[in-house]
């Protein structure tokens, strides 16, 4: 009884700690966007500010659903976002007043969510390193270069939260829960469907360890197949995305126009390498390719650092999830490299015994993302699209 | 009981190996014009002209 109560104060403690963290990083953008204004004579509320670019198709999917045919001039079609962002904002339009606009409901989501994904991150480095205070990895989330679209319209932040939660339930070897967590994430964006290959590490090695033989991957596929409830939790992982894809064949005729629609935006390079040389060295989009190019870089090395450390159910959801995108183009691929909770792993490992490191690290991240918020409100600024 | 339950979990997971590989199938028989099979399937014309 006394060690729950005691329990009980330090889960309030860290969340009140985690809370003042994040208002102090509210406080950075409501600061430059009262600078933005400053500068620019204006009278722009903040989140009009920040309700730009991919914001405009999730408000637009919340408000009006699916289109059937693509926009007959540009070729893009709303149906290459996925599902479970709007339909979330849609329900919250539904049960909050008329006065709150579809995007300032987006942006009350995403905070909150944020703020979620960094409580229960502090809470998931607490059961690797229990003598850490784990701030630092809320820190990260909220601060971080990048981390500008957890505060806006964007499905960022849900999907940091949901994978967060995973990674959290399998530390707890909750795998059925973490099963949940994917399922959702999934939902939110297609990246997440790959957290069915770390759920699949993650209960290797409660079982194994990380001794690999042939008689214990026999074992553990036949275990798999011998017990329902886990095999029922694998297969919910993608059961939001088929179920999106069938909801397309209906709607458009075509299982995959999901990926089939990204043809509008921009040409396929068909593979990482060919992606990160032509975006190093060929740029068709001047140094906003090369910028990129060396953001997957540095992703990469974050999750090669995760195998090195051991985490590679970590590590392989970071590959897969960054190299999807990188199969196509390095276009944006900063925000989905943040957008990862596998790196924030990578980053909080690297880091937390490197007291110097982490306040250069802390102190750069606040001047840039400073910087990044004003950039994203002058609405020219490419490279952090 | 226990294994009545046990056995009942399977019905949910043969379900949905079943609704997946419905929609797999789905997936190689596109019911879309020939603009569009052109244009974001076979990448036979540059420009969308829908």
């Amino acid at each position: 009884m006394k060690k729950t109560g005691r329990r009980t104060g330090e889960n309030i403690k860290t969340a009140a700690t985690v809370f003042l963290i994040f208002v102090l990083s509210r406080l950075l953008l409501t600061f430059v966007a009262c600078a933005y204004n400053y500068m620019t004579q204006g009278y722009a509320k903040t989140w009009d500010l920040l309700y730009k670019f991919d914001a405009l198709w999730y408000v637009d999917i919340a408000e009006n659903g699916y289109q059937s045919v693509p926009n007959s001039v540009t070729g893009y079609a709303n149906y290459a976002f996925y599902p479970f962002y709007p339909i979330v904002l849609r329900f919250m339009k539904c049960i909050l007043p008329d006065r709150f606009t579809t995007n300032q409901i987006g942006v009350i989501v995403s905070n909150l969510c944020t703020l979620i994904a960094g409580y229960v991150a502090v809470q998931t480095v607490r059961i690797k390193y229990a003598e850490d205070k784990g701030y630092f990895i809320a820190f990260l989330i909220f601060f971080a270069p990048h981390t500008i679209y957890f505060s806006m319209t964007y499905t960022e932040a849900m999907f940091l939260m949901f994978t967060a939660l995973f990674f959290y339930c399998c530390g707890r070897k909750h795998f059925f829960l973490a099963s949940v967590a994917a399922f959702f994430a999934a939902f939110t964006r297609i990246a997440g469907v790959f957290l069915v290959f770390s759920l699949l590490l993650f209960q290797y090695e409660a079982e194994y360890g990380w001794s690999v033989s042939r008689s214990k991957l026999s074992g553990f596929i036949k275990g798999i197949f011998a017990r329902p409830l886990r095999l029922l939790g694998l297969l919910i992982c993608p059961l939001g995305i088929f179920g999106y894809f069938y909801y397309l064949y209906r709607l458009v005729g075509d299982v995959w126009a999901s990926a089939h629609i990204q043809v509008a935006w921009h040409n396929s390079y068909g593979s990482v390498l060919r992606t990160l040389f032509y975006n190093l060295l060929d740029s068709g989009s001047g140094t906003s390719s090369q910028y990129w190019a060396l953001y997957a870089i540095f992703g990469i090395t974050m999750f090669a650092y995760l195998c090195y450390k051991k985490e590679f159910a970590a590590a392989i959801f970071g590959f897969l999830a960054v190299g999807i995108s990188l199969r196509t183009d390095a276009i944006a691929i900063a925000r989905y490299i943040m957008g990862n909770f596998s790196v924030y792993i990578a980053l909080y490992e690297l880091l937390r015994n490197r007291q110097q490191a982490k306040t250069v690290v802390m102190s750069t991240s606040i001047i840039v993302t400073g910087l990044m918020y004003y950039m994203w409100f002058a609405g020219e600024c490419y490279f952090i699209f | 009981m226990k294994v009545f339950l046990k056995g009942l979990l399977y019905v949910p997971c043969i379900g949905l190996i079943a609704f997946y590989l419905y929609v797999i199938a789905l997936g190689f028989y596109p019911q879309v014009s020939e603009q569009y099979r052109a244009y974001y399937i076979d990448h036979s014309v540059s420009m969308w002209q829908g």
